[in-house]
Parts: C-alpha cells; sequence; structure tokens
C-alpha cells in the first residue's frame, strides 16, 4: 500500500467558542499507481484532506503511512524531503512564480537537489516534459506573458519533474475551460498510465472524477467508496 | 538552476518594491553612518585646533602671578637638552581708526625670535623685531586692519608689587602702545596660540619681548616658559631641571652688599619678601635682621604734624615695643623730645580692597641723627611712582594724598633724603602693624663676616621650593589631548539627537520587508509545497533582502557624506551657538563608514528576522495546541504588563507630588514613559483580542474601521507605536526648551537680581564702590559693584566642546548671595536657612567647598554633585574642591565658585579683579552699562545683560533641542511615508473588497471616508497617545515653566506630521481611485 490514513480527524477552531470538525477518523488506502477521485459539497474538507496528505496541513488526530513509513512523525525537513520527492501537488491556480520563466519554474522543484548528477537528469526531464506538454517554446517567457492553460500544463510539469509517487490534484480544471480541461484530465490518467504515478484528484466534474479507480465522496469527515454509477 | 540565479531574478522582478526598501535602509545608513562621521570630524577638529593653536609646545612653566626672568629659558634648555622659549602673555584691549573699531579683550604675546621655532608651520614670527607687531587673522577681520595700519593698545603692565599694599601704583596697571602691523597670521603660522583648553579663537597680538620690556620700563621678566618636548615626559624631570637652574632674579630677589653697614642684604622687586624665602634663611646659622618700612599719612605729636613720611625698623633689641626712634629734623619739625608721645596714622587695605587708615601711638626713645647708618641710602624703599620723582608733588600714588599738606620743609626733606625714614620702631611691631600675605619684610640682612654671598645663595637654592612660591609644570598638551579626548562625543550627540529617525527608519524597513514578504506569501506557499526546505526558503528570501539591502547600505553611505557636510554647514552657520568656532573640518575616516555599514547591517538583519519570523511564527501555527500557547500569553502575561505600568506610572507621579520631587524631571520622565508602554501594551492586546471576537453588532462606519484595523493587529500596532514613541520623545524632551524671556529682578532666578555681569581684560585694583574712586574715574550712576577674586582657568560652560578639569575659580563673599539664585541639589553642608554661608566652612584636610553651576557640573566637568576638583594652591599643595551644591541655570556657568576666605587663603593674590557683578535698577541697566564701558575702557572693561548672558547659556541647550526637535520631525515624517506605504499597499491588496463595495453601490466618497478613517485613526491614536505621556512625562515643566514660546515650536510639529499624513492618505487615494476605471461593470472587473 502506498498510502495509508488511519484515524485522521481535523477541526478548525473560529472565534473563540467555535469550531468545525471537517475531518473525522477518516480512513483512506491508495495502492501505487492507482487513482482515486474525492467528491464532496464545498466546505467538507477535500482540500484539507488534500493538504494533510501532501503535509501542508496537519492533522490533529491520527496516522499517516506512506510506504509503510509514518508520516506524522517526521521532522520538518524530512517533511520537506518527502514532498520534494515523492508528491507532485497540482492546484486549480497555476502558482507559478511570476518573477521567474516557464523553464525556472518547472525546474523549482530541482533547487534542493544535492547530487549534481541528479539534477543534470531531471533538467533533462523538464526539457522533455515540456515538449511533450507542447510548452518548450514558451520556455523564456514568464507567466504572465502565457495563457492560464499554458501556466498550468506547466504546473504539471514542476508537479512531475521529480518523478513522485504520488500526484495530488485539488481542482486542476476548475480555472480551465472545457476544452482544456479534457486536455488537462487526459494529460493526467496517461502520466498515470505511463509513469505508475498514483493519482489523488479532487474535482466538481464527475465525468473526470469518474474516470478514477477509486471514486469517494467526502461527507461528514469521512469517506465514502462511491459505486460506479452515481 | 542556483540559489543565486533566483535570488537575481526576484530583485530583477520586484525592483520597485525593493527601492522603497532600499531607501529606508539608505536612510537609516545615512543617519547611523552620518553621525559616527560627525564625531569623527569633531574629534579630528579638536585635535587640529591642539596642534594648531599649541604647535611643538608640549610643556609650559609659569609661576601664577609671578614673574621670572627670560634668561631662565636658555638654562633650562641647556639641562633639559630640548628648545625652550621665554614668552610674556598679558591680557589687554586694542582699537584701531580711531576707536571705531575695539575689540575688548585680546591676548598680547611678547615673543623672541626662537619663538617661531615651536611654531606648528612655517610662521614670519622668526621675523618679529622692535619695530613690528604681528596679529592674528580674526583680530584683522575684528578691527578692519591690514598690513602697515596702526593699533592702539593697552597692555595689563606687569607689576611686581601688586596691590596688597597701599604702595603700589594704581595708573599703572596698563601702558598704552602704538603698533604697526607687519603682518597677519593664519592658524597654521600659528596665529591661534593659546594655551586654554577651547575652541574659542583668541585675539592674539605678537610683539617683540624686548621692545615690550623697553616700553614697560620693566627688567626682562616673562611669565611663561614653552617647552617642546617628547609629550611622555614627566613633569617631574621638568621640575627638577628648573629646581636646579632657577637664579636669584628668577625670584625677583635682589642680594648686594651694603659697604656701609658690611652687610649683605636681600630685597624683593615685589617690595615684600616671600615668607617660604624668609624662611629657608632661618637654616643658616647666623640671625638675620628684618627690615620693614612703611609710608604713613601723618606722624603728629601735641604741637604739630607732619605729613607723608616713612617709617623703618630696627632689630627688636634696639627698642621696646611701644618706643619708636626719630631723627632730628622730625624732633624739630614737630618739637618732640624723648620719654614725649607721637601718633601715626597709616592707611592698610581691608577685604574689600577699601583704604582704612589706622592709628598707633609711640614713645620717643631716642632722637638720632641723620648720618651714618641712620642716613643709609638703602632704608629708602625703591616703590615705583615715588623714590624717582624729585618733588612730592610728583609722586604718582595710589593712595589719596593732600598735596596741601606738604609743607616747603617736607619739600626740602624730600630733596635732600627722599624717602630716608623718619623714624623707627622695632620690627615685630612694624610687622604687627604692616605685614601682609605677600610678606613681613622688605629687606633682609646678613653679617658680611659671618656669612659669604655663596653661602646665602646655596642656602636659597637648598631650601626654596620653586612650587611652594607659584611655580608650576604642566603637560599641557597631554592635558589638552585629554580634554579633547573627553569632550561631547558628538557621535553620541547626533546618535541621541538621532535616535528617532533611526527607530522610525527601522520600524519602516520591518514594514516594508514585511509588507514584501506577505505579498509574496503564496509563493512561499508554492515553494513549501514543491519541498523547498523552510531553510532554503529564508535563504532565497533573506539573500534577496540582504542584496537589497547592501544596495540601500552602499547608497547610505554616499548620502552620509552629504549629510555630514550639511551638518557641517549648519554647526559653521545656523547652529554656530553650539561650537562657536568657523575652523571645524571635515573628514572621512574608512573606519566609520565600515562601522556604520555594519551596524546598518545588522539592524537590517535585526528587522529582517522579525518580519520572517513574524510570518513563519504564523506557518507554524497550524495545530491547535501551538495557537492555544500563543493566546495564554496574550491572556495571562499581557495584561499583567499593563496593569503593572499603570500603576507604576501612577505611584511615581503621586510620588512625586507628595515628595515636591516637583524639579526631578528624571522622575516625571519615567512616570510618562511608563503610561506610554501601558498605553501602547493595551492598544496591542485590544487589538489581538478584537481579532479573534465576532462581533454581534450592526455594520457602521466605526465597526468597519475597526474590523478593518484588526485584520493585521501587529501592523496597525506597529504604526501607533511608531507614531506614539516619536510623539512622546519629541514633545517631552521639547518641553526642556527654556524660554529666553528671563527676568533680572528675580534674585531667585539665574542672574541672582544682578543686572550686568561683567569682565575686564586687565586687573582692576580699586574699589569701585568707593565714592573717591568712582569720582576718580567718573562713576557716577547709582549702583553697587561686587568684585569676584578669580583663578584663571578653562571654561566649563556649555560654551566649550571640551572637557574641562581646571574650570576658572571666583572667590565670592557668601553674604552678597543670600537670598540670591536657587541650588537644585545640595549636599547635607547646604542644608540650612543660609546655604551660601556654608562655603565659608573649612571640611579640613586641604578640603574646600565648592559650588557651580548644574551644567557645569554634569556637562562640563562630567562630574555629579559630592564630587571633588583636585587644584594646587599657591603654596604648590594639593588643594581639593569639594562640590557641595549646583545652582540652577545661573551667570556663573564656566566658573566654579568658592568663599573669598579661602580664595585668599589658597590662591594667588592677583593684580586685581576681573570679574564683576553689579547690582542695580533695571530700568538703568543700559546706562549703567555704557557709563562703565566708557569709563573703564583701557581695562577692557566689558559689561553684559544678566538676562542677555544667561539667553546665551540657554541658546545653546535650545540649539541642541531644535536639532533633536528637527531631527525627530524628520522621523515621524518618515512615519507617515511609511502610513502612505501601507496604506497603498492596503489599497492595492484590498483591490477585490473595493470592487464589491462599489458594485454594491457605495459611492467614492464613502469608501474615502472608510479608508482615510482607517488609517487616520492609526495616526490620531499613535499622536494622541504619543502627546498625553508627553504631557505627563514633562508635567513638572508645565507647571513650573513659561511655554508660551516652546507651544508653538510643538505644535506646529504635530500639526505638520498630522497634516502630511492626510495629504498622503488623500494623493494616495486620489491616484488609486483614478486609476481604477469608472462603472459598476468596469471595476468589479476585478471580480471575475
Amino acid at each position: 500500500m502506498l498510502l495509508v490514513l488511519n484515524k485522521i480527524s481535523k477541526t478548525y477552531t473560529v472565534g473563540k467558542s467555535h469550531s468545525r470538525k471537517v475531518l473525522s477518523d477518516l480512513f483512506l488506502e491508495v495502492k501505487a499507481g492507482s487513482t482515486s477521485s474525492i467528491i464532496g459539497p464545498s466546505g467538507s474538507g477535500k482540500t484539507s484532506l488534500l493538504n494533510i496528505i501532501g503535509t501542508l496541513d496537519q492533522a490533529d488526530h491520527g496516522q499517516l503511512f506512506f510506504k509503510e513509513k509514518d508520516i506524522t512523525t517526521y521532522s520538518d525537513k524530512q517533511l520537506a524531503f518527502f514532498r520534494n520527492s515523492e508528491i507532485g501537488y497540482i492546484f486549480q491556480r497555476h502558482f507559478l512564480l511570476p518573477q521567474y520563466t516557464l523553464l525556472d519554474n518547472v525546474l523549482l522543484p530541482t533547487l534542493p537537489l544535492k547530487d549534481r548528477s541528479l539534477k543534470e537528469e531531471r533538467k533533462s526531464r523538464g526539457t522533455a516534459l515540456l515538449k511533450t506538454l507542447g510548452i518548450w517554446d514558451q520556455r523564456h517567457q514568464k507567466p504572465s506573458d502565457l495563457s492560464l492553460g499554458e501556466c498550468q500544463r506547466a504546473a504539471v510539469a514542476r508537479a512531475l519533474i521529480n518523478q513522485p509517487s504520488l500526484i495530488l490534484a485539488d481542482e486542476p480544471t476548475g480555472s480551465l475551460d472545457q476544452s482544456n480541461s479534457e486536455t488537462l484530465a487526459d494529460l493526467l490518467f496517461e502520466i498515470n498510465e505511463t509513469q505508475n504515478t498514483a493519482l489523488i484528484l479532487v474535482t466538481h466534474d464527475v465525468e473526470i472524477a469518474a474516470r478514477a479507480n477509486q471514486r469517494y465522496l467526502l461527507k461528514n469527515g469521512k469517506l465514502e467508496l462511491q459505486i460506479p454509477s452515481f | 538552476m542556483t540559489e543565486l540565479h533566483l535570488i537575481i531574478q526576484s530583485i530583477k522582478h520586484f525592483w520597485k518594491s525593493h527601492l522603497l526598501l532600499m531607501l529606508g535602509i539608505a536612510i537609516s545608513t545615512m543617519v547611523m553612518t552620518g553621525a559616527l562621521l560627525i564625531g569623527d570630524s569633531m574629534r579630528y577638529s579638536l585635535d587640529r585646533m591642539i596642534d594648531l593653536r599649541l604647535g611643538k609646545v608640549t610643556h609650559i612653566v609659569s609661576a601664577n602671578n609671578r614673574y621670572f626672568t627670560d634668561s631662565l629659558a636658555i638654562r633650562l634648555e641647556k639641562e633639559i637638552h630640548t628648545p625652550c622659549v621665554p614668552a610674556l602673555i598679558l591680557q589687554g584691549t586694542a582699537m584701531s581708526q580711531g576707536g571705531q573699531n575695539r575689540i575688548p579683550n585680546v591676548q598680547v604675546l611678547g615673543i623672541d625670535k626662537n619663538f617661531s621655532k615651536l611654531s606648528p608651520a612655517k610662521t614670519p614670527l622668526a621675523k618679529i623685531n622692535s619695530n613690528s607687531a604681528y596679529i592674528s587673522q580674526n583680530t584683522a577681520l575684528q578691527l578692519n586692519v591690514n598690513i602697515q595700519d596702526e593699533l592702539l593698545i593697552h597692555v595689563q603692565r606687569p607689576s611686581l608689587t601688586l596691590f596688597t599694599s597701599p604702595l603700589h601704583n594704581d595708573s599703572e596697571t596698563s601702558i598704552p602702545l602704538r603698533i604697526k602691523i607687519a603682518g597677519i597670521l593664519s592658524e597654521e603660522e600659528w596665529g591661534h596660540f593659546q594655551l586654554r583648553n577651547t575652541q574659542v579663537l583668541p585675539y592674539n597680538i605678537f610683539i617683540s619681548l624686548d621692545f615690550l620690556h623697553q616700553k614697560m620700563e620693566t627688567e626682562a621678566y616673562v611669565n611663561y616658559l614653552l617647552i617642546a618636548a617628547k609629550e611622555n615626559l614627566e613633569s617631574a624631570v621638568l621640575k627638577k631641571a628648573l629646581q636646579k637652574n632657577w637664579e636669584i632674579k628668577d625670584l625677583n630677589l635682589d642680594i648686594a652688599k651694603n659697604q656701609k653697614r658690611k652687610t649683605w642684604e636681600i630685597t624683593s622687586d615685589r617690595i615684600f619678601i616671600d615668607p617660604s624665602i624668609e624662611n629657608a634663611l632661618e637654616e643658616l646659622p647666623i640671625s638675620k635682621e628684618s627690615v620693614l618700612t612703611y609710608f604713613v599719612n601723618t606722624i603728629a605729636s601735641q604741637k604739630d604734624t607732619v605729613p607723608y613720611s616713612f617709617i623703618g625698623s630696627v632689630p627688636d633689641a634696639e627698642i621696646d615695643s611701644g618706643a619708636i626712634i626719630i631723627n632730628e629734623w622730625l624732633a624739630e619739625q614737630l618739637d618732640l623730645k624723648v620719654e614725649e608721645h607721637l601718633k601715626i596714622d597709616y592707611f592698610v587695605f581691608d577685604q574689600s580692597r577699601d583704604l582704612q587708615e589706622k592709628s598707633a601711638e609711640f614713645k620717643v626713645k631716642k632722637i638720632i641723627p641723620i648720618a651714618g647708618k641712620w642716613a643709609d641710602g638703602t632704608l629708602i624703599p625703591a616703590f615705583s611712582g615715588w623714590t624717582e620723582q624729585s618733588q612730592c608733588r610728583d609722586w604718582k600714588v595710589g593712595l589719596p594724598i593732600d598735596f596741601k599738606k606738604i609743607k616747603t620743609a617736607d619739600e626740602n626733606y624730600w630733596t635732600k633724603w627722599k624717602g630716608l625714614p623718619k623714624a623707627y620702631i622695632g620690627i615685630s611691631t612694624a610687622q604687627q602693624l604692616w605685614q601682609n600675605s605677600l610678606g613681613k619684610s622688605m629687606l633682609l640682612r646678613f653679617p658680611e663676616q659671618q656669612v659669604s654671598l655663596k653661602r646665602i645663595e646655596k642656602s636659597l637654592k637648598e631650601e626654596v621650593d620653586l612650587f611652594q612660591l607659584g611655580f608650576q609644570v604642566q603637560a599641557i598638551k597631554s592635558l589638552a589631548k585629554r580634554a579633547a579626548k573627553n569632550s561631547i562625543s558628538f557621535s553620541q550627540l547626533f546618535f541621541g539627537l538621532s535616535f528617532f529617525i533611526l527607530l522610525a527608519g527601522t520600524i519602516l524597513n520591518i514594514l516594508l520587508i514585511s509588507l514584501s514578504i506577505e505579498k509574496r506569501k503564496s509563493q512561499i506557499d508554492t515553494l513549501s509545497f514543491l519541498g523547498i526546505s523552510k531553510k532554503q526558503i529564508h535563504r532565497l528570501l533573506i539573500g534577496e533582502i540582504v542584496v537589497v539591502a547592501i544596495l540601500g547600505m552602499l547608497w547610505g553611505l554616499l548620502l552620509a557624506v552629504f549629510y555630514t557636510e550639511a551638518i557641517y554647514f549648519a554647526l559653521n552657520s545656523i547652529w554656530n551657538d553650539i561650537v562657536r568656532t568657523k575652523t571645524l573640518v571635515n573628514i572621512i575616516r574608512p573606519q566609520s563608514l565600515i562601522i556604520g555599514f555594519l551596524i546598518s547591517l545588522l539592524l537590517s538583519f535585526l528587522s529582517i528576522k522579525i518580519s520572517l519570523f513574524q510570518l513563519f511564527q504564523k506557518q507554524n501555527q497550524t495545530s491547535n495546541a501551538e495557537k492555544n500557547k500563543k493566546t495564554k500569553w496574550h491572556k495571562n502575561l499581557l495584561p499583567f504588563l499593563i496593569f503593572s505600568s499603570f500603576g507604576f506610572a501612577i505611584a511615581f507621579l503621586i510620588q512625586n507630588h507628595i515628595k515636591d520631587s516637583s524639579q526631578n524631571v528624571f522622575l516625571f520622565f519615567i512616570s510618562g514613559a511608563l503610561m506610554l508602554i501601558a498605553l501602547l501594551l493595551s492598544i496591542y492586546y485590544f487589538l489581538q483580542k478584537g481579532q479573534k471576537r465576532n462581533s454581534t453588532k450592526s455594520i457602521s462606519l466605526t465597526k468597519m474601521t475597526y474590523q478593518n484595523l484588526i485584520i493585521k493587529p501587529q501592523r496597525s500596532f506597529l504604526i501607533i507605536a511608531l507614531f506614539a514613541i516619536g510623539t512622546f520623545i519629541i514633545v517631552s524632551v521639547g518641553a526642556n526648551q527654556k524660554n529666553n524671556f528671563i527676568s533680572a529682578s528675580n534674585k531667585e532666578g539665574g542672574t541672582g537680581g544682578f543686572i550686568l555681569f561683567a569682565k575686564s581684560a586687565i586687573p582692576i585694583a580699586d574699589n569701585l564702590n568707593n565714592p573717591s574712586i568712582r569720582f576718580k574715574k567718573g562713576l557716577e550712576k547709582n549702583y553697587r559693584v561686587i568684585a569676584l577674586e578669580s583663578h584663571q582657568g578653562d571654561d566649563a560652560s556649555c560654551l566649550n566642546l571640551h572637557r574641562i578639569s581646571h574650570p576658572e575659580i571666583l572667590g565670592v563673599d557668601p553674604s552678597e548671595f543670600e537670598n540670591r539664585f536657587r541650588f537644585i541639589q545640595k549636599t547635607k553642608h547646604l542644608d540650612r536657612p543660609s546655604p551660601w554661608q556654608a562655603l565659608e566652612e573649612d571640611l579640613g584636610d586641604q578640603l574646600i567647598p565648592a559650588v557651580a553651576d548644574q551644567t557645569v557640573i554634569r556637562w562640563g566637568l562630567g562630574l555629579k554633585v559630592g564630587d571633588t576638583l583636585s587644584y594646587t594652591n599657591k603654596k604648590g599643595a594639593a588643594l581639593k574642591l569639594k562640590l557641595v551644591g549646583s545652582l540652577s541655570n545661573s551667570i556663573f556657568q564656566g566658573s566654579v565658585l568658592i568663599a573669598a576666605k579661602h580664595f585668599d587663603q589658597h590662591f594667588p593674590k592677583n593684580p586685581g579683579a576681573s570679574r564683576f557683578l553689579i547690582d542695580g535698577l533695571i530700568s538703568e541697566q543700559s546706562s549703567i552699562k555704557k557709563e562703565l564701558e566708557r569709563n573703564l575702557r583701557d581695562q577692557g572693561f566689558i559689561a553684559q545683560s544678566s538676562t542677555e548672558r544667561l539667553a546665551l547659556f540657554q541658546s545653546i541647550e535650545n540649539t541642541y533641542l531644535s536639532i533633536f526637535l528637527i531631527l525627530g520631525g524628520l522621523g515621524l515624517i518618515i512615519g507617515t511615508i511609511g502610513l502612505a506605504i501601507v496604506f497603498a499597499r492596503n489599497l492595492h491588496a484590498r483591490k477585490e473588497e473595493l470592487a464589491i463595495m462599489q458594485a454594491l453601490g457605495f459611492p467614492n466618497a464613502l469608501l474615502y471616508r472608510i479608508l482615510l478613517s482607517e488609517h487616520l485613526s492609526l495616526l490620531i491614536a499613535g499622536l494622541g497617545i504619543g502627546l498625553f505621556c508627553a504631557i505627563i512625562a514633562s508635567l513638572n515643566l508645565w507647571i513650573h515653566s513659561d511655554f508660551s514660546g516652546i507651544l508653538w515650536n510643538i505644535a506646529l510639529i504635530i500639526l505638520g506630521v498630522f497634516l502630511n499624513g492626510i495629504v498622503c492618505l488623500v494623493l494616495i487615494l486620489f491616484f488609486h481611485f483614478k486609476a481604477i476605471p469608472s462603472g459598476a461593470n468596469k471595476s468589479t472587473a476585478s471580480l471575475s
């Protein structure tokens, strides 16, 4: 099992006396190379769940195992390494840094790497990804000079540069039009197939959600596995 | 892909906001480095002044009011193998163009050609000769003269007789000289030679020593030896050489053989022989005969009187104490026989130099012929103004002589015998009647057969300690360097004055960095989720900001050079009050640039750390446990700190009021500061608390303002704190500015009720309250003159930049100051109904009480009440002056006051007084001043209104405070710029919010109100809190002082800051909304 979430709970405090429990003893297992989609109403905690998996947030209770190691005990340094090497994050907004070129943005995750030869290898990989995604010619342009679709493709390339074991995509097509959405979705599932990268996809798009192996509904703080027709 | 590459890319991209940060850092660096450079330049200027005024002179020999031979220089030079040059340094007055231009106080230097050898650089003084005089540039400027022009100078006559005896000639206190200017000396040519530690340039006139001696008709006496030795040469070595090489003439003594009496006779040019010299001769194993001759007004018998005669002395063995020997001429004139009585009337000086007539009666024991030893010419005293005159009527003396009383017989006696004594009394009786502080004998006689001349000289050399006679050796250059080194640190001063600019700049930098980081928060998150470690993210951010900071610092270093130039320009012009010289030189020391750079780097680093800390602290607080930790601190410690600060502030205030410590400025300042801390912490607490609370009140402008302020509570707090601290410092310090209106009639004020404070270049021997003296001098108006004894020293007032160790000492009559002036601090010695009387106490063991102005003690001397000053008394013994009290802002700033009684005992007598206080009607002040200056102008008498004198001292303090207010005001301006930047960034960040409000139908005017009210409330809160606390901090000043002028200054600054803030905010608002397209659809475009 690639990823196991065991009894994960998360509560948000609002003001002095209010609190909201968004995840309640949640359980999830993800196999290597699998695809999972999560849907749910707004405010159900989908993003919170993804953030916890991606170690961008901490659960109040529970354990998170990745490749059978308890991530919740990791130090900050270990978590950073984990994110850099194992996780590829794709958001609704591309979050490309406006001061860097496309190529720089894509190569950003290689910055922590100490091994020079590995860095070179990643650079070549970045080149290949940009070509594959059809944005090689725009590599020296800045995000402000490119379309949303091109930026989002660059974000995908950035997420894949370090060959992560798991891609977390939070509404990746939310900002895109129909055509680009489909293209991006195809891309994500293609990567899953070709590179055996697990994919957890949060989306409102039921058609895209349906393409995943496992489909979940996040409700009342827990994941409910969905049967194929919903 | 390297970190450096990313840093450079980021700097290029965000160059606009980085430019602002660079500017903020440049300003802080400029001010900080500028303070260091100003201090360097001041120290360099003072050190340079030492070399320019002392040249190669390292040590000096002087002898208080004594004069010694110029040949002592040659003997000393041979002994110590180092240049030693004589100089006669006197005070005088100078005028040109028929009196149109005058300098009331010039330094007249009688020098020889060797003087130029000690010059710092080449000087035309080597050419000085009898016909020439050289003057300093400032003298030439003041007198408006050039080379070949003529000057009339009045020079103090070096009187050996002094004025302690009625036998001096008061017309001899100064002599007029007409001189032609041969050259005008620049400072490099040693035109500004002076021995005093001050930056104020002297007015110098250099004249040939020979010429001066010739004109003064004196022997080759000088009062200084200037030595150019190694600076570390021990004074003891010089003292030993001096002791070895002095000769009889250096003590103004003369040893001659009296052929008739077959005796060696020692006389003194000072008339009286120093008691210590007389004591030294006690060592000789033979008896000496002392002789004292005195001038009496009348010798009267029952039948007749004889006026104006000399009476001599004989050994006690020859006559009983109540008896007198008269010569036959006197016997005949008074028709006296042996056993008959006569009475003598004679003058002595009382404490105030008034002549007092006293009498004594004697019985005639013997009548002697005027022959043999009784006609001995050596018995005739050589009093200048007397004995060289051929007739009685030609006498030039300091006594009131009624020439009508002089009969023909008296004139005939004078023609034949001159001042030969007409009578003789026992030496002990004579000494009892006529001895004074200068001595008790005028002649010492030794039998020739019993002792040789060599033996006498040997005894004198062995037993006389020059240094007990007032000779001193001073390592003048070391002392000068120490005074300069310990002088007011202008670096520290300008650090202090610019403190608020630095604080404002630092807070602005923190704000700018925080804003910039905040803007990049999403980027930081992105880097984080890409697995870039926190450490690496820190490095990227810090690296970027450090590069910007370094560029800002380099810019700041460049600006610092111009800033220093600007400050020096101001010091040499509008702020010249505080330095009183225009010879300041600006230098740039690389070390100071480096230090300024490093301190700025540290400050910038701290600013970055604080900004990043806040950001990463929030990032770390993802778990509720972490957040609870912070809440506990807010809940428990913060309220405790608030209540404690309030409590202590109020407690201090109450205590000050009860204990009537209304003079304790420091305590009031502490109260205000604690109140400020309490209020600021309260603001912080309520802002933080408000963030957590969800108000249920319905929406209003006030609620919207408040809600918007608490979105970023720390930022809001920083801005309020910036303005509060700035206002507090400026107002509480600025309130110390003294109002220049001072009442002269207020006896408890700084003037003591005296209308004038006067100085004379040439000491005035006469009692200016004596009616006959006043008549003689043409002083007709109704006023009293209080003459003060003075012992030369350095000016310890705030007008002198140097740290002084030997200020001028004034001897005062405590009874004159009863119920005058006000003491700020007193030791237990002064704790009595008449504190001034305490000055007359003897504290034992060479310790005497003294008082001084508080400013002198604190700033001039760097001491406090209770401390002591070390001096050497006239006998060469160590003397300590204990500061038993301090005066509040008085006209005595610059001097230390002791009782006249102690002055007479410990310090050498002067040829007259040169400091005066005038007590009279304020309405006649101007006419009294004119009268005194006109009639005493030859003595260089200058009277200054006591209120003007006090105002001058106050103006120095006020100038410092003005500089502080200006720089502080600039700091507040920087604060408003910070506020404006925050405002602009807020507007930008809230674009969507503003668009929504517009979409909801809010008119622009309402939006303006909402936005302005938020930011103005920060400004008003800050100014208000600062002002309130500042008023508490300076409460005693508000109660006791007159604030009419100062209030305006402070109000202007606060108003200026407030208006500046409004203008900035309105302008930003205007341009922001102008940039937004109008119309609901377009404005809400930002929402999509």
